[in-house]
Order: structure tokens, then C-alpha cells, then sequence
């Protein structure tokens, strides 16, 4: 599944080792769903929306869905 | 500047490593031990309690380091859990597989099944740690 979540990680300035330490998951966990390799367990969804401050439906984005995702931000 | 192998880790995965390997040492070391104690004083046909218990004692190391993989795994996030199961699942198949030929092989009256037994026991725990290392690597 993609996801923004390298664009996210890189407008705070993370690495993935920051991202996976605020996750305490490893950092190969977040390697993996970055690069759409692996989805993410649903509590860590909830996890990662919190730490970016955004939805999951914003953070992940279906496979069959091929419109931008909209950020809480946006209207 | 460039970044340290230490860097590339969280801190969550520096603490899982000194954790595998504060489990792992002691039970290497016992290992080494007991089982440099059989190969070098290469005892045989063991007659009495105690000559059998040392001919079994490399399994306490043994029994020692499948409980340090029992605590890896508890310690492990979901992903590396899941890479886990599926090594292990390769490392089993590949065992029941060659069992499965020594039996038959057994069967057929062909080779030494001591030998062979160990034989698919090692490639077993090379499947296992090889698979385990693949899955690992593709996600890093």
C-alpha cells in the first residue's frame, strides 16, 4: 500500500530511526512500509497517525484509490 | 558527516541486540564447553549416570539458546515477528522434508541413520538462519 510517510518523516526533519524510536518499533519495520513492502498492523496505523497528527486515511492510500489523499489541514 | 552503522538503528533495535546477545553469550560459551569437553576427551558407550549426563550436557546449552530465540521473539516488533515465523516455517519444512527421506532411506536399508539424522537437523537450523537472514535483509 502507498503511503506518505517518507514526505511526512521528511517535513519534520526524522530519520527513519527517529520515526521507528517514536514508534518503538524497528527501524527496518518503518523502512519496509515506506517503501510499500509491508502494511502496518492496525494499532500501528493508529500509532503513526497520532504522531503525525493526521488520519489514516490521509497517511495510506488504497491501492484501488487513485485520487490525492486530503490531509486534515486541508478543506 | 557521514553516518555511523549506529545511526542506521533505532534505539529500540541497539536495545533488542544487546539483549540477543546478553542471552546469547552465556549459553555460546556453556556450549563450547560441554561440547569441546565430548569432542576432545571423545568419550564412549557411557557406563555409568554420570558419563551419560556428560553426554547430554551440550543440551543445556542447547535448551539455553532456544530460550533466548523464545525471548527474541517476544521482544520483537510485528514485522520481525513475521519474518520469524516465516523462517522458521522454512527451517521446519526443509527438516520434516529430510526426515522424511532418512525414513524412507531407513526403510530401503541405505546410509547410517545416526548420520543422517544429524545431516538434516544441520540443514534444518541452516534453512532457518539463512531464510531469517534473506527476509531481514529485503527490508533493510
Amino acid at each position: 500500500m502507498k503511503n506518505r510517510l517518507k514526505e511526512l518523516r521528511a517535513a519534520r526533519d526524522w530519520t527513519q530511526a527517529d520515526l521507528a524510536d517514536r514508534l518503538d518499533v524497528s527501524r527496518q519495520t518503518i523502512n519496509a512500509i515506506e517503501t510499500g513492502r509491508y502494511d502496518p498492523s492496525l494499532p500501528l496505523a493508529f500509532k503513526l497517525a497520532a504522531v503525525f497528527d493526521d488520519s489514516i486515511e490521509s497517511i495510506f492510500i488504497p491501492a484501488h484509490d487513485q485520487s490525492q489523499p486530503r490531509s486534515r489541514s486541508q478543506p | 558527516m557521514p553516518k555511523s552503522p549506529m545511526e542506521h538503528k533505532s534505539r529500540s533495535d541497539i536495545a533488542r541486540e544487546h539483549a540477543a546477545r546478553r542471552d546469547a553469550a552465556p549459553a555460546v560459551a556453556l556450549l563450547v564447553v560441554t561440547q569441546g569437553s565430548l569432542i576432545w576427551l571423545d568419550p564412549s558407550r557411557p557406563t555409568n549416570p554420570a558419563e551419560i549426563v556428560w553426554a547430554l550436557s551440550p543440551l543445556a546449552a542447547i535448551s539455553w539458546l532456544v530460550w533466548g530465540q523464545i525471548r527474541a521473539v517476544g521482544r520483537a516488533d510485528e514485522l520481525q515477528r513475521l519474518q520469524q515465523l516465516q523462517a522458521l516455517s522454512i527451517g521446519f519444512a526443509v527438516l520434516i522434508v529430510l526426515l522424511t527421506a532418512i525414513g524412507l532411506l531407513h526403510a530401503a536399508e541405505i546410509g547410517e541413520i545416526a548420520q543422517q539424522t544429524q545431516i538434516a537437523l544441520i540443514a534444518g537450523v541452516l534453512a532457518w538462519v539463512g531464510a531469517s537472514a534473506v527476509l531481514s535483509a529485503r527490508s533493510r
